[in-house]
Protein backbone atom coordinates (compact mmCIF):
# COMPACT_ATOMS: atom_id res chain seq x y z
CA UNK A 1 0.00 0.00 0.00
CA UNK A 2 2.44 2.61 -1.33
CA UNK A 3 1.92 6.21 -2.35
CA UNK A 4 1.76 7.20 -5.79
CA UNK A 5 2.29 10.10 -8.09
CA UNK A 6 0.67 11.43 -11.06
CA UNK A 7 1.35 13.79 -13.44
CA UNK A 8 -1.56 16.39 -13.68
CA UNK A 9 -2.36 19.53 -15.46
CA UNK A 10 -1.04 22.81 -14.19
CA UNK A 11 -4.54 23.86 -13.27
CA UNK A 12 -7.14 20.60 -12.47
CA UNK A 13 -9.73 20.30 -9.71
CA UNK A 14 -7.33 19.90 -6.71
CA UNK A 15 -6.38 23.84 -7.08
CA UNK A 16 -9.82 24.84 -7.84
CA UNK A 17 -10.25 23.30 -4.02
CA UNK A 18 -7.14 25.56 -3.20
CA UNK A 19 -8.63 28.63 -4.78
CA UNK A 20 -11.64 27.76 -2.69
CA UNK A 21 -9.86 27.59 0.96
CA UNK A 22 -7.53 30.60 -0.15
CA UNK A 23 -10.48 32.89 -0.85
CA UNK A 24 -12.08 31.51 2.65
CA UNK A 25 -9.83 32.99 4.01
CA UNK A 26 -9.65 35.80 2.34
CA UNK A 27 -12.92 36.47 3.02
CA UNK A 28 -12.96 35.60 6.89
CA UNK A 29 -10.30 38.18 7.34
CA UNK A 30 -11.93 41.30 5.16
CA UNK A 31 -15.27 40.57 5.05
CA UNK A 32 -17.73 41.05 8.20
CA UNK A 33 -19.05 37.60 7.82
CA UNK A 34 -20.93 36.81 11.38
CA UNK A 35 -23.11 39.70 10.44
CA UNK A 36 -24.23 37.95 6.85
CA UNK A 37 -25.09 34.61 8.36
CA UNK A 38 -28.16 33.86 9.44
CA UNK A 39 -29.08 32.78 13.07
CA UNK A 40 -29.13 28.86 12.93
CA UNK A 41 -32.97 27.89 12.72
CA UNK A 42 -32.39 24.27 14.66
CA UNK A 43 -31.13 26.38 17.85
CA UNK A 44 -33.39 29.18 17.33
CA UNK A 45 -36.11 26.31 17.95
CA UNK A 46 -34.75 23.59 19.98
CA UNK A 47 -32.36 25.87 22.03
CA UNK A 48 -29.57 23.09 21.00
CA UNK A 49 -26.90 24.16 18.47
CA UNK A 50 -26.58 21.98 15.46
CA UNK A 51 -23.63 19.86 13.96
CA UNK A 52 -22.22 22.93 12.11
CA UNK A 53 -23.23 25.08 14.80
CA UNK A 54 -19.79 27.23 15.74
CA UNK A 55 -18.03 26.55 12.40
CA UNK A 56 -18.18 30.50 10.90
CA UNK A 57 -17.01 31.56 14.29
CA UNK A 58 -14.09 29.28 14.06
CA UNK A 59 -12.95 30.48 10.44
CA UNK A 60 -13.03 33.99 11.64
CA UNK A 61 -11.79 33.55 15.09
CA UNK A 62 -8.61 30.99 13.12
CA UNK A 63 -7.92 33.63 10.50
CA UNK A 64 -7.46 36.43 13.20
CA UNK A 65 -5.35 34.29 14.90
CA UNK A 66 -7.60 33.39 17.59
CA UNK A 67 -6.78 29.69 18.13
CA UNK A 68 -8.34 29.42 21.60
CA UNK A 69 -11.50 30.98 20.41
CA UNK A 70 -11.84 29.20 17.22
CA UNK A 71 -11.57 26.20 19.24
CA UNK A 72 -14.12 26.96 21.40
CA UNK A 73 -16.26 27.75 19.11
CA UNK A 74 -16.09 24.94 17.09
CA UNK A 75 -13.25 22.13 17.37
CA UNK A 76 -14.06 20.47 13.79
CA UNK A 77 -14.56 24.07 12.61
CA UNK A 78 -11.00 25.32 13.20
CA UNK A 79 -9.58 21.75 12.21
CA UNK A 80 -11.25 21.97 8.70
CA UNK A 81 -10.40 25.80 8.38
CA UNK A 82 -6.72 25.24 9.06
CA UNK A 83 -6.73 22.05 6.84
CA UNK A 84 -8.49 24.02 4.16
CA UNK A 85 -5.56 26.80 4.50
CA UNK A 86 -3.18 24.28 4.59
CA UNK A 87 -4.49 22.08 1.71
CA UNK A 88 -4.29 25.85 -0.24
CA UNK A 89 -0.54 27.01 1.02
CA UNK A 90 0.65 23.22 -0.29
CA UNK A 91 -1.10 22.57 -3.22
CA UNK A 92 -0.01 26.04 -4.80
CA UNK A 93 3.46 25.32 -3.69
CA UNK A 94 3.00 22.40 -5.74
CA UNK A 95 1.17 23.58 -8.60
CA UNK A 96 3.98 26.58 -9.02
CA UNK A 97 6.85 23.89 -8.74
CA UNK A 98 5.01 21.24 -11.18
CA UNK A 99 5.27 18.59 -8.94
CA UNK A 100 3.01 15.45 -9.27
CA UNK A 101 -0.35 15.55 -7.46
CA UNK A 102 -0.05 12.11 -4.57
CA UNK A 103 -2.19 9.46 -5.11
CA UNK A 104 -3.20 8.65 -1.96
CA UNK A 105 -4.24 4.34 -1.75
CA UNK A 106 -8.22 3.79 -1.04
CA UNK A 107 -7.77 2.42 2.10
CA UNK A 108 -6.38 5.40 3.22
CA UNK A 109 -8.78 7.53 1.92
CA UNK A 110 -12.17 5.33 3.07
CA UNK A 111 -10.19 5.64 6.76
CA UNK A 112 -9.59 9.13 6.35
CA UNK A 113 -13.66 9.81 5.44
CA UNK A 114 -14.57 7.35 8.32
CA UNK A 115 -12.49 9.66 10.71
CA UNK A 116 -14.07 12.91 9.36
CA UNK A 117 -17.60 11.42 9.86
CA UNK A 118 -16.91 10.35 12.89
CA UNK A 119 -15.10 13.74 14.16
CA UNK A 120 -18.11 15.11 12.49
CA UNK A 121 -20.72 13.28 15.58
CA UNK A 122 -17.90 13.95 18.09
CA UNK A 123 -18.38 17.76 17.48
CA UNK A 124 -21.81 17.49 17.28
CA UNK A 125 -22.08 15.66 21.15
CA UNK A 126 -19.06 18.13 22.12
CA UNK A 127 -20.97 21.27 21.45
CA UNK A 128 -24.54 19.09 22.86
CA UNK A 129 -22.86 18.82 25.94
CA UNK A 130 -21.25 22.09 26.10
CA UNK A 131 -24.12 23.83 25.44
CA UNK A 132 -26.10 21.96 28.01
CA UNK A 133 -23.87 21.59 30.39
CA UNK B 1 -34.57 -2.75 -33.32
CA UNK B 2 -33.74 -0.04 -31.64
CA UNK B 3 -30.42 1.61 -31.60
CA UNK B 4 -28.88 4.07 -29.16
CA UNK B 5 -26.21 6.36 -30.65
CA UNK B 6 -23.38 6.45 -27.51
CA UNK B 7 -22.15 10.30 -28.79
CA UNK B 8 -25.68 12.44 -28.94
CA UNK B 9 -27.76 9.08 -26.85
CA UNK B 10 -30.69 9.77 -29.33
CA UNK B 11 -31.84 6.40 -30.23
CA UNK B 12 -33.07 5.44 -33.81
CA UNK B 13 -34.54 2.32 -35.94
CA UNK B 14 -32.21 0.75 -37.83
CA UNK B 15 -32.11 -2.89 -39.39
CA UNK B 16 -28.66 -4.16 -39.61
CA UNK B 17 -25.68 -4.11 -37.09
CA UNK B 18 -22.04 -2.72 -38.08
CA UNK B 19 -20.41 0.64 -38.04
CA UNK B 20 -23.61 3.30 -39.58
CA UNK B 21 -24.41 6.98 -38.96
CA UNK B 22 -26.58 7.91 -36.48
CA UNK B 23 -29.65 10.34 -38.24
CA UNK B 24 -29.65 12.60 -35.14
CA UNK B 25 -25.87 13.63 -34.62
CA UNK B 26 -23.90 12.48 -37.86
CA UNK B 27 -21.43 10.59 -35.83
CA UNK B 28 -20.58 6.94 -36.60
CA UNK B 29 -22.00 4.17 -34.75
CA UNK B 30 -20.95 0.89 -34.19
CA UNK B 31 -23.41 -1.35 -33.55
CA UNK B 32 -22.16 -5.08 -32.08
CA UNK B 33 -23.48 -8.61 -33.08
CA UNK B 34 -25.09 -10.18 -30.28
CA UNK B 35 -22.42 -12.61 -29.34
CA UNK B 36 -19.66 -11.28 -31.00
CA UNK B 37 -16.39 -10.45 -29.08
CA UNK B 38 -16.31 -7.30 -27.70
CA UNK B 39 -13.66 -4.95 -29.47
CA UNK B 40 -10.77 -4.51 -27.72
CA UNK B 41 -10.17 -1.44 -25.84
CA UNK B 42 -6.47 -0.28 -25.91
CA UNK B 43 -4.55 -1.05 -22.58
CA UNK B 44 -4.57 1.32 -19.69
CA UNK B 45 -1.62 3.84 -19.14
CA UNK B 46 1.24 2.29 -17.30
CA UNK B 47 -0.42 -1.49 -17.83
CA UNK B 48 -2.14 -1.11 -15.01
CA UNK B 49 -6.25 -1.69 -15.22
CA UNK B 50 -8.76 0.21 -13.65
CA UNK B 51 -9.81 -1.08 -10.76
CA UNK B 52 -13.92 -1.08 -11.21
CA UNK B 53 -13.82 -3.68 -13.48
CA UNK B 54 -11.72 -6.50 -12.07
CA UNK B 55 -9.43 -6.20 -14.23
CA UNK B 56 -11.09 -5.61 -17.55
CA UNK B 57 -11.04 -2.16 -18.70
CA UNK B 58 -14.30 0.01 -20.25
CA UNK B 59 -13.86 1.06 -23.45
CA UNK B 60 -14.20 4.51 -23.33
CA UNK B 61 -17.54 6.46 -22.66
CA UNK B 62 -18.80 9.01 -24.99
CA UNK B 63 -18.89 12.71 -23.80
CA UNK B 64 -21.62 14.90 -22.82
CA UNK B 65 -23.17 16.66 -25.72
CA UNK B 66 -22.15 19.84 -23.20
CA UNK B 67 -18.38 18.92 -23.67
CA UNK B 68 -19.20 18.92 -27.76
CA UNK B 69 -20.51 22.69 -27.35
CA UNK B 70 -17.63 23.81 -29.75
CA UNK B 71 -19.15 21.72 -32.32
CA UNK B 72 -22.91 21.65 -31.45
CA UNK B 73 -23.34 25.26 -30.08
CA UNK B 74 -23.57 26.38 -26.46
CA UNK B 75 -27.15 26.44 -25.95
CA UNK B 76 -27.98 23.50 -28.11
CA UNK B 77 -25.35 20.91 -25.97
CA UNK B 78 -26.83 22.77 -23.19
CA UNK B 79 -30.20 22.05 -23.46
CA UNK B 80 -29.14 18.16 -24.90
CA UNK B 81 -27.02 17.60 -21.91
CA UNK B 82 -29.83 19.01 -19.90
CA UNK B 83 -33.07 16.52 -21.15
CA UNK B 84 -30.47 13.67 -20.19
CA UNK B 85 -29.23 14.52 -17.12
CA UNK B 86 -32.77 15.48 -15.77
CA UNK B 87 -34.90 13.12 -17.61
CA UNK B 88 -32.99 10.02 -18.20
CA UNK B 89 -30.34 10.27 -15.87
CA UNK B 90 -29.62 6.57 -15.45
CA UNK B 91 -28.59 5.91 -18.64
CA UNK B 92 -27.14 9.38 -18.91
CA UNK B 93 -24.82 8.53 -15.95
CA UNK B 94 -24.23 4.88 -16.83
CA UNK B 95 -22.70 5.82 -20.58
CA UNK B 96 -21.24 9.65 -19.56
CA UNK B 97 -17.54 10.41 -19.79
CA UNK B 98 -15.92 10.92 -16.15
CA UNK B 99 -13.20 12.39 -17.14
CA UNK B 100 -13.94 15.61 -18.41
CA UNK B 101 -14.44 17.02 -14.95
CA UNK B 102 -14.21 20.90 -16.47
CA UNK B 103 -17.62 20.46 -18.57
CA UNK B 104 -19.35 18.99 -16.19
CA UNK B 105 -18.31 22.22 -13.42
CA UNK B 106 -18.93 24.33 -16.61
CA UNK B 107 -22.75 23.35 -16.78
CA UNK B 108 -23.60 23.38 -12.91
CA UNK B 109 -21.95 26.80 -12.89
CA UNK B 110 -24.17 27.92 -15.84
CA UNK B 111 -27.11 26.58 -15.02
CA UNK B 112 -26.86 27.38 -10.93
CA UNK B 113 -25.73 31.47 -11.85
CA UNK B 114 -29.03 31.23 -14.71
CA UNK B 115 -31.29 29.91 -11.71
CA UNK B 116 -29.69 32.85 -9.53
CA UNK B 117 -30.35 35.73 -11.32
CA UNK B 118 -33.79 34.59 -11.79
CA UNK B 119 -34.69 34.17 -8.43
CA UNK B 120 -32.93 37.68 -8.18
CA UNK B 121 -35.14 39.02 -10.48
CA UNK B 122 -38.80 37.55 -8.56
CA UNK B 123 -36.99 38.51 -5.20
CA UNK B 124 -36.27 41.81 -6.26
CA UNK B 125 -40.40 41.86 -7.58
CA UNK B 126 -41.89 40.36 -5.22
CA UNK B 127 -39.71 41.15 -2.06
CA UNK B 128 -42.38 42.68 -0.03
CA UNK B 129 -44.89 39.69 -1.09
CA UNK B 130 -42.80 37.32 0.15
CA UNK B 131 -41.43 39.27 3.41
CA UNK B 132 -45.16 39.41 4.55
CA UNK B 133 -45.78 35.92 3.68
CA UNK B 134 -42.97 34.46 5.86
CA UNK B 135 -43.04 37.36 8.60
CA UNK B 136 -46.51 35.43 9.13
CA UNK B 137 -45.06 32.28 9.13
CA UNK B 138 -42.12 33.49 11.55
CA UNK B 139 -45.13 34.50 13.85
CA UNK B 140 -46.49 30.88 14.58
CA UNK B 141 -42.80 30.00 16.00
CA UNK B 142 -42.54 29.93 19.63
CA UNK B 143 -38.82 31.37 19.31
CA UNK B 144 -39.73 33.84 16.53
CA UNK B 145 -37.92 36.88 17.96
CA UNK B 146 -34.73 34.70 17.33
CA UNK B 147 -35.57 35.08 13.61
CA UNK B 148 -37.18 38.10 13.77
CA UNK B 149 -33.55 39.30 13.60
CA UNK B 150 -33.83 40.45 10.42
CA UNK B 151 -31.41 38.16 8.30
CA UNK B 152 -34.10 36.14 7.14
CA UNK B 153 -36.62 38.95 6.28
CA UNK B 154 -33.88 40.79 4.52
CA UNK B 155 -33.11 37.66 3.03
CA UNK B 156 -36.34 37.13 1.04
CA UNK B 157 -37.23 40.67 0.55
CA UNK B 158 -33.73 41.15 -1.70
CA UNK B 159 -32.68 43.75 0.36
CA UNK B 160 -30.81 46.76 -1.27
CA UNK B 161 -29.53 47.88 -4.76
CA UNK B 162 -26.04 47.20 -3.87
CA UNK B 163 -27.19 43.32 -2.51
CA UNK B 164 -28.78 42.50 -5.63
CA UNK B 165 -26.22 43.61 -7.53
CA UNK B 166 -23.67 41.94 -4.89
CA UNK B 167 -26.07 38.40 -5.66
CA UNK B 168 -26.12 38.41 -9.63
CA UNK B 169 -22.29 39.22 -9.38
CA UNK B 170 -21.60 36.65 -6.91
CA UNK B 171 -23.36 33.72 -8.51
CA UNK B 172 -21.28 32.05 -10.80
CA UNK B 173 -18.52 32.22 -8.01
CA UNK B 174 -21.12 30.71 -5.28
CA UNK B 175 -22.04 27.98 -7.93
CA UNK B 176 -18.94 26.80 -8.32
CA UNK B 177 -17.96 26.90 -4.54
CA UNK B 178 -21.36 25.11 -3.95
CA UNK B 179 -20.54 21.99 -6.22
CA UNK B 180 -17.22 21.38 -4.96
CA UNK B 181 -18.24 21.70 -1.33
CA UNK B 182 -21.24 19.48 -2.16
CA UNK B 183 -19.37 16.97 -4.50
CA UNK B 184 -16.50 16.85 -1.29
CA UNK B 185 -19.28 15.83 1.16
CA UNK B 186 -21.03 12.83 -1.76
CA UNK B 187 -17.69 11.80 -1.92
CA UNK B 188 -16.46 11.33 1.75
CA UNK B 189 -19.69 9.72 2.65
CA UNK B 190 -19.07 7.36 -0.41
CA UNK B 191 -15.64 6.65 0.60
CA UNK B 192 -16.64 5.57 3.82
CA UNK B 193 -19.44 3.21 2.48
CA UNK B 194 -16.77 1.57 -0.16
CA UNK B 195 -18.93 3.32 -2.90
CA UNK B 196 -16.48 5.29 -5.04
CA UNK B 197 -14.86 2.53 -6.71
CA UNK B 198 -14.35 5.25 -10.10
CA UNK B 199 -12.84 8.16 -7.76
CA UNK B 200 -14.00 11.73 -7.28
CA UNK B 201 -14.14 12.45 -10.77
CA UNK B 202 -17.47 10.59 -11.13
CA UNK B 203 -18.86 12.30 -8.35
CA UNK B 204 -17.71 15.28 -9.35
CA UNK B 205 -19.22 14.54 -13.13
CA UNK B 206 -22.54 13.51 -11.73
CA UNK B 207 -22.65 16.67 -9.27
CA UNK B 208 -21.87 18.94 -12.28
CA UNK B 209 -24.72 17.17 -14.89
CA UNK B 210 -27.62 16.90 -11.92
CA UNK B 211 -27.69 20.37 -10.98
CA UNK B 212 -29.98 20.60 -14.38
CA UNK B 213 -32.76 20.18 -11.76
CA UNK B 214 -31.78 23.18 -10.09
CA UNK B 215 -32.90 25.33 -13.54
CA UNK B 216 -36.33 24.60 -11.85
CA UNK B 217 -35.42 27.41 -9.44
CA UNK B 218 -35.72 29.93 -12.42
CA UNK B 219 -39.50 29.61 -12.18
CA UNK B 220 -42.08 32.19 -11.23
CA UNK B 221 -42.99 30.71 -7.99
CA UNK B 222 -40.66 32.01 -4.51
CA UNK B 223 -39.54 29.40 -2.41
CA UNK B 224 -41.57 26.62 -3.89
CA UNK B 225 -39.49 26.43 -6.97
CA UNK B 226 -36.41 25.85 -5.02
CA UNK B 227 -37.75 23.37 -3.19
CA UNK B 228 -39.27 21.18 -6.01
CA UNK B 229 -35.55 22.14 -7.89
CA UNK B 230 -33.43 20.65 -4.31
CA UNK B 231 -35.59 17.50 -4.11
CA UNK B 232 -35.57 16.97 -8.11
CA UNK B 233 -31.43 16.80 -7.58
CA UNK B 234 -30.98 14.57 -4.82
CA UNK B 235 -33.22 12.14 -6.99
CA UNK B 236 -30.80 13.14 -9.83
CA UNK B 237 -27.58 12.87 -7.76
CA UNK B 238 -28.68 9.61 -6.17
CA UNK B 239 -29.32 8.16 -9.83
CA UNK B 240 -26.50 9.53 -10.83
CA UNK B 241 -24.22 8.53 -7.81
CA UNK B 242 -25.32 4.71 -8.46
CA UNK B 243 -24.98 4.63 -12.08
CA UNK B 244 -21.33 6.54 -12.68
CA UNK B 245 -19.93 4.74 -9.47
CA UNK B 246 -21.28 1.25 -10.24
CA UNK B 247 -22.61 1.03 -6.95
CA UNK B 248 -25.86 -0.03 -5.15
CA UNK B 249 -28.67 2.03 -5.28
CA UNK B 250 -29.01 1.70 -1.27
CA UNK B 251 -25.24 3.53 -0.93
CA UNK B 252 -26.08 6.14 -3.15
CA UNK B 253 -29.06 7.49 -2.11
CA UNK B 254 -27.00 7.11 1.62
CA UNK B 255 -24.29 9.09 0.42
CA UNK B 256 -26.97 11.44 -1.64
CA UNK B 257 -29.29 12.02 1.40
CA UNK B 258 -27.73 11.67 4.36
CA UNK B 259 -25.74 15.61 4.36
CA UNK B 260 -28.73 17.17 3.34
CA UNK B 261 -30.57 15.56 6.21
CA UNK B 262 -27.86 16.60 8.80
CA UNK B 263 -28.17 20.07 6.80
CA UNK B 264 -32.09 19.64 7.13
CA UNK B 265 -31.79 18.65 10.60
CA UNK B 266 -29.40 22.65 11.45
CA UNK B 267 -32.31 24.57 8.73
CA UNK B 268 -35.39 22.82 7.77
CA UNK B 269 -36.19 20.68 10.72
CA UNK B 270 -35.57 24.12 13.22
CA UNK B 271 -38.16 25.34 11.65
CA UNK B 272 -40.62 22.39 11.30
CA UNK B 273 -40.31 20.94 14.45
CA UNK B 274 -41.90 24.36 16.01
CA UNK B 275 -44.45 24.92 13.35
CA UNK B 276 -45.71 21.14 13.98
CA UNK B 277 -46.16 21.86 17.14
CA UNK B 278 -48.07 25.27 16.90
CA UNK B 279 -50.52 23.68 14.74
CA UNK B 280 -50.91 19.99 16.82
CA UNK B 281 -51.64 23.13 19.29
CA UNK B 282 -54.67 24.62 17.27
Amino acid sequence: MGLAWRKTERVGVPELFALLGLASFLAARALPLLSLVPTCPFRAATGLPCASCGMTHALVHLARGELASALRSSPLGAALAGSAWLYAALDLVRCALRLPWPLLPEPVLRAAARAGLAAVALNWAWLLWRGTA
Amino acid sequence: MLARCAHCQKTFETDHFGVQGCPHCGQQVHLAEPGAPAPQPPPAAGGAPPPWEGGRAEPEAPPAPFARRRELGFLRSWLDTWKLAALQPAEFFRAVRISDTGSALLFGVATLTVSSWFQTFYTALMGAATRGMVEQMLRQLPQAGEYQSAWVLRFVSGGSALAIVARLAGAPLLALAGLLISAGVFHVVLLALRGAPRGFDATLTVVGYASAAHIIGAAPVPLLANLVGFVWYLAVVAIGLAQAQRISSGKAWTAAVLPFGLFCLCCCGGVAVPLIAALGRH
